[in-house]
């Protein structure tokens, strides 16, 4: 039996693990690709107006992903921690994923949908969250083993995320081959957003490995380069706690990043996203506040490269004649 | 005596630019071009006509800035391919050094460049959206059956412009057709489509940012006398639009060219007048190898194929550089 499993929005958090469950419960995992011009297309036709773009692109995985896997596996992920939560689209995604394969392959299709319910108690020991569905198919005694493997690598996977391996070569490495180390340039740049906006290279046109590029030549930190602890003690400050866990890992990165003195912070951020304008406007007031170059983009369907390049190019020579003058070599 | 020279070329939406300068930095010639969808065209007529200066000099540099830099800059041979945004502010800072805002209004962009002690420390750009820029103006004034090098000096005699929705070209529209059924004049239309443009850049590019003295207005747009007069109504102070308004761009990318050339003495990569008879061809395709794709552009001068991009794995511009040896 072919699972699917959509490479788009917690992917980018849970994949590896979600992908040694089924293996464990002996399932074919099916990942689908990197994000393609087709697959955006495809989630921008079917998605509702309201829905942000990310989600839109996780639709468009769905329907890609529907001719070479037998049901899909889609997640409704509550809260990823104790009194925090994320955008309640993510509540709702089972629903929209339904809608999206009806419209496109008649009533059988939501039939091959697999709800999978998680919060933050239950993601790896509580079996009334899987189908039953599942469970059946992977026979008595096996779901509480393959939850324990799956708790396992997601302890592997976002460990070498930690040590500064990108989401894709991290699963490289735990799939056993072997990752070499990118060279990493002298001055740190901060590249913050929410880990689908950072990690998908077709979305973000490969920002992160374009500042890594010679003529570049940055050291990029994201978010999942710090832990779930750093991140959470560097906002206990506040006199109200954010309670968008994801928003509040990019505050944190913030000032876990001034630490580190990277020369700028880049925020990435979906058009369309609700917690990300009103993070954004804590972010941007955060570094006006410490004089730390900050460059807001919004990623949307219409994105042209020509638009991106000259932000970048921008912010690049703007952080570039700051350090100069740090360093009192003097420019412009 | 031959003197030691800078190009500066700005490829923009609308228009495409050219600056000579010299050593010290000052203007020699400038051309301010229609693109007309067809910048190599421009690029090539702009060279014949600086061809003599050209020829009888020594050029040294050549600077590429604008959204057609690469395509052009590759063309030319550039020494320097920079984004608008350095550019302008470059030149920016270069006219008055004393700057802490430049507002810089072109065809299809609009752009915001704060500068504090000399140095650019932010900036803002229009995203998708035209209404704050010289289209936006090019349009209505055609509505209104105007020309648009009327249009500044129907905007001044204004005495009581007309509140107009300025958020989007189309409601702008309606709103502008209402007013005049309702009966108001001619140049209360005109000024408050002027006022209507600077609402919509303050609020859009400007938002959230600290706009202070001395403000340089560049781009076509500052060409505009009633787009200066409500950005100094709205804003409270008086807005400088420098000699060379119209090819800031340019300017920044030779003044730019001609530092780095500077700091570095090399011979300029520049591949000649005879880029202005020669046949340059494009050749743009999707490429199908995988499912990306990638629209992928190749240039061709005469016989010879110099580059490709487009491809988000690199393998076009890698064979153009095969080809080229």
């Amino acid at each position: 039996m072919r699972i699917g499993l959509p490479r788009a929005l917690l992917y980018y958090w849970f994949g590896p693990a979600w992908k040694a469950f089924l293996q464990e419960i002996r399932l074919m995992p099916v990942v689908s690709r990197m994000t393609t011009k087709e697959i955006l297309k495809q989630g921008v036709r079917v998605g509702v107006d309201e829905a942000c773009l990310p989600v839109k692109v996780y639709l468009g995985h769905c329907l890609n992903l529907m001719s070479e896997c037998d049901l899909l596996l889609v997640p409704r992920i509550v809260n990823l921690r104790k009194k925090e939560f994320i955008c309640p689209k993510f509540m709702g995604l089972p629903e929209m994923v339904k809608a999206a394969v009806t419209n496109e392959y008649g009533p059988e299709g939501k039939e091959r949908v697999l709800v999978w319910k998680s919060e933050h108690r239950s993601f790896w020991d509580a079996p009334p969250a899987l189908p039953d569905y599942l469970r059946k198919l992977a026979g008595p005694g096996k779901i509480k083993t393959g939850l324990h493997r799956a708790k396992q690598v997601f302890r592997e996977y976002r460990a070498l995320l930690h040590q500064g391996y990108l989401p894709d070569e991290a699963e490289e490495i735990l799939a056993g081959k072997n990752v070499h180390r990118r060279e990493q340039g002298a001055a740190g740049l901060g590249v913050i957003g929410h880990p689908y906006c950072l990690y998908d290279h077709f979305l973000n046109m490969s920002l992160l490995t374009l500042l890594q590029r010679r003529e570049y030549n940055y050291a990029v930190f994201t978010p999942e380069l710090f832990s779930e602890e750093e991140l959470s003690a560097e906002v206990a400050d506040l006199a109200k706690p954010i309670f968008w866990t994801l928003g509040r890992r990019m505050l944190g990165a913030v000032r876990a990043l001034r630490k580190k003195h990277v020369a700028g912070i880049i925020h990435l951020a979906a058009f369309a996203c609700g917690p990300e304008a009103l993070i954004g406007e804590l972010i941007r007031r955060e570094c006006q506040s410490y004089g730390l170059p900050l460059l807001q983009i919004n990623l949307d369907e219409h994105s042209g490269e020509a638009g991106l390049l000259t932000r970048i190019e921008a912010f690049l020579d703007l952080i570039n004649t700051h350090a100069h003058r740090r360093e009192g070599i003097g420019c412009g | 005596m031959k003197k030691r020279l800078y190009l500066g070329v700005d490829v923009g939406s609308v228009s495409t630019n050219l600056v000579v300068i010299n050593e010290q930095g000052d203007v020699l010639e400038k051309l301010y071009l229609r693109s007309e969808g067809n910048p190599i065209k421009s690029v090539q007529k702009g060279l014949a006509h600086l061809g003599e200066t050209i020829a009888k000099h020594t050029l040294l540099g050549v600077g590429v800035t604008g959204s057609g830099r690469q395509l052009i800059g590759r063309i030319l041979g550039a020494d320097l391919v920079k984004n608008e945004i350095t550019a302008h502010g470059m030149a920016g800072l270069f006219t008055d050094p004393t700057v802490k805002t430049i507002i810089e209004i072109g065809g299809q962009d609009s752009k915001l460049i704060l500068v504090r002690q000399g140095t650019v420390v932010d900036f803002a750009m229009n995203t998708v959206c035209a209404a704050g820029t010289g289209s936006f103006l090019d349009q209505q004034a055609g509505r209104l059956n105007i020309s648009i090098g009327d249009f500044g000096a129907i905007a001044l005699r204004s005495k009581y412009p007309v509140r107009i929705a300025g958020r989007c070209s189309v409601f702008a529209e309606s709103d502008m057709i209402h007013k005049q059924q309702m009966g108001y004049p001619l140049e209360d239309i005109v000024a408050g489509l002027c006022e209507a443009l600077v609402r919509n850049y303050l609020n859009n590019v400007g938002k959230g940012k600290e706009i202070l003295p001395t403000a340089l207005f560049q781009g076509g747009v500052a060409a505009n006398a009633g787009i200066k007069a409500a950005f100094e109504k709205e804003l409270g102070f008086a807005v400088k639009v420098p000699e060379h308004f119209e090819v800031m761009g340019a300017l920044g990318a030779a003044l730019l060219v001609r530092e780095s050339k500077m700091e570095n003495g090399e011979e300029t990569s520049f591949r000649g007048l005879r880029l202005c008879e020669a046949e340059i061809a494009i050749d743009s395709f999707t490429c199908s190898d995988c499912p990306n794709h990638c629209e992928v552009v190749t240039v061709l001068i005469g016989q010879e194929r110099i580059s490709g991009w487009g491809d988000r794995c690199g393998k076009w511009q890698h064979l153009a550089k095969e080809a080229t040896g």
